[in-house]
């Protein structure tokens, strides 16, 4: 429905760099950001939403800068870190409200009020106040203002943190809804299993600048590079043995991880150290990990852009 | 989506929360503040002995500059509801115009309800205008019950004591009633530029907020001040520079907001 395009935007608090050139576009579909603490996550969505506008570069929703000509952000919904609900007021006053800062005439406001209380399951909540709600229920009131002018992008900072896990998997689930109806959702969660659920697209981010984005299974292969998988070896041969075979090992506990060529096959190399000597009490080929992604990306240096 | 201007809807969606969430209790200021004035001005019809010595002194040199050819009782009164009213009127509406915008704007803003409304399809400075006007709506409504409260009741306490207003009683009241809307308006500005830059600022204590509005009401207390101190100031000129101080004071801001405001310091 909309694509959002951030092009070599930099933004910087004072002498902090938040954003360094940062480049990327989100496509309709699940797009989940990592990276972390302070690596500018917050601020890219601030930028993309046109809450911010960048010290240079540019943020684009659907090719129109929302900085020069603000009404595309009826476009966006973007809800911040943290819920921020007016605890004086019930659930349908906070959505009527919304619904006027929006600008939507009475007749559109009722009707979307229906309609999206329907959809995230929170019609039983209209006539309840905003301080008698649960965190989740909360954060589904607070999207589900967000869906009042329809936007075709959402921006959701960590929308599941401080949720229980059934909270966080009811949440998840609509928002998985949303995004299968051709919406850009734009997530960013420091909850890998999250993002590896959920990640049609993923973005890791480091110091303001992209790292990595795409598929998880893509971005994993790039990790690999030439095809190398690391297989976790049980025995007491020593490093020598590794050496004298020529393969890279690192140690682990009761072991060794072997990272072993594409054209070298597990039982070559199981092979090879019966040969030299080596008694071997168990095999097992590793799979890299969203984790193990995550980690290497945001420790090393940058891997793919 | 309307057509009307971006401030104007956003401005109506706040007035329209803040009535909806606080409703009547929004009112318990301005009606406290008016039977204040009222028994004050009550006190000086039945015994104006009450009056510290000050006051009385001032309110008689004003009554016998304008209120002549009456006894001095009535001339008392009326120098107490013409001169020294609208003032009070004044200051008191800057002070509810700062507790209105703390209450209101004030704790959106220390909730992060400002990301929030830069998201939706408005400029920053549309925000910021839609912020002080919203604010300065309800401040006004607030100075409205005051007014009526206190016109109201001044008009049954001179009917009581069978006083009526001269032409020039009306004049100088006129002019002073006006005084308390540009006041009113440059403490809302004030305290909006100063919750949106110190969002925590609490309503009491001495932190920079708290002394900037402070400083910021000194013009609405010195209308107050000035007549007891010196009761032969001129009261038109009084209000007219009064008006004119505020003016220029949110024009001035104005002109500085442009200049600072900056999103970047305020997320």
């Amino acid at each position: 429905m909309a694509t959002i395009e951030i092009d070599d935007v930099r933004l910087a608090y004072g002498d902090v760099t938040a954003l360094d050139g940062l480049s990327v576009t989100f496509d309709p579909g699940f797009n989940v950001i990592l990276g972390p603490n302070g690596s500018g996550k917050t601020t890219l969505f601030r930028v993309a939403a046109g809450v911010l506008p960048p010290d240079s570069g540019e943020a684009t929703i659907d090719g129109t800068n929302p900085i020069a000509d603000p009404s595309v952000k009826t476009q966006v919904g973007y809800l911040p870190h943290g819920t921020p609900l007016n605890g004086q007021l019930t659930v349908r006053e906070n959505l009527e409200y919304w619904g006027r800062v929006l600008g939507l005439d009475a007749k559109t406001r009722a009707e979307r009020i229906e309609e999206t209380t329907a959809a995230m399951a929170v019609g039983g909540l209209l006539d309840r106040a905003a301080t008698d709600l649960s965190r989740g229920q909360r954060q589904r009131v607070t999207i589900t203002r967000l869906l009042l002018g329809d936007p075709g992008v959402l921006f959701l900072d960590e929308p599941t943190t401080g949720l229980d896990p059934s909270a966080a998997r009811a949440l998840r689930d609509q928002l998985d809804s949303l995004a299968s109806e051709g919406r850009t959702l734009c997530y960013s969660t420091h909850n890998l299993y999250e993002a590896e659920l959920l990640a049609d697209e993923l973005v890791l981010i480091k110091a303001g600048r992209v790292v990595a984005r795409g598929r998880k299974e893509e971005l994993i292969g790039r990790l690999n590079g030439d095809g190398a998988r690391e297989v976790r070896i049980e025995t007491g041969a020593d490093a020598e043995v590794f050496d004298r075979i020529g393969v890279e090992v690192r140690d682990v506990p009761d072991g060794w991880i072997v990272t072993l060529p594409e054209a070298q096959s597990v039982s070559d190399l199981i092979a090879a150290l019966v040969e030299h000597g080596a008694a071997i009490e168990a095999v097992h080929e590793e799979e890299t990990t969203l984790e193990d992604l995550y980690s290497q990306l945001t420790e090393d240096e940058e891997v793919t852009g | 989506m309307s057509a009307t201007p971006g401030w104007w809807t956003l401005a109506r969606a706040i007035v329209w929360s803040e009535l909806r969430g606080r409703g009547w209790r929004l009112f318990t200021f301005p009606v406290g503040a008016g039977l204040l004035f009222l028994g004050l001005l009550g006190a000086t019809a039945v015994s104006p002995d009450v009056l510290t010595g000050t006051t009385r002194e001032a309110l008689a040199a004003q009554a016998g500059q304008y209120f002549t050819g009456m006894d001095s009782d009535t001339a008392l009164l009326l120098a107490m509801l013409v001169i020294q009213g609208p003032y009070f009127i004044a200051m008191t509406g800057a002070v509810l115009s700062v507790l209105v915008t703390q209450t209101g704007v004030g704790q959106r803003l220390a909730a992060g309800e400002l990301e929030l409304l830069l998201s939706g399809p408005y400029r920053e400075r549309e925000v910021f205008v839609a912020l002080v006007a919203g604010s300065f709506a309800l401040s006004l409504l607030m100075i409205g019950v005051l007014l009526a409260m206190a016109l109201g009741g001044s008009a049954l306490i001179l009917a009581w004591a069978d006083v009526s207003l001269t032409t020039d009683a009306v004049r100088l009241l006129g002019t002073g009633l006006l005084t308390p809307i540009p006041l009113a308006l440059w403490t809302t500005f004030l305290a909006v530029v100063v919750y949106l830059r110190f969002p925590d600022t609490p309503v009491n204590g001495t932190e920079p907020g708290n002394l900037l509005i402070l400083a910021g009401i000194l013009p609405a207390v010195s209308l107050i001040v000035l007549p007891t101190a010196v009761p032969s100031v001129d009261p038109f000129l009084l209000s007219v520079s009064g008006i004119g101080v505020s003016l220029a004071a949110v024009g001035v801001g104005w002109v500085s907001v442009r200049r600072w405001l900056d999103v970047k310091t305020l997320l």
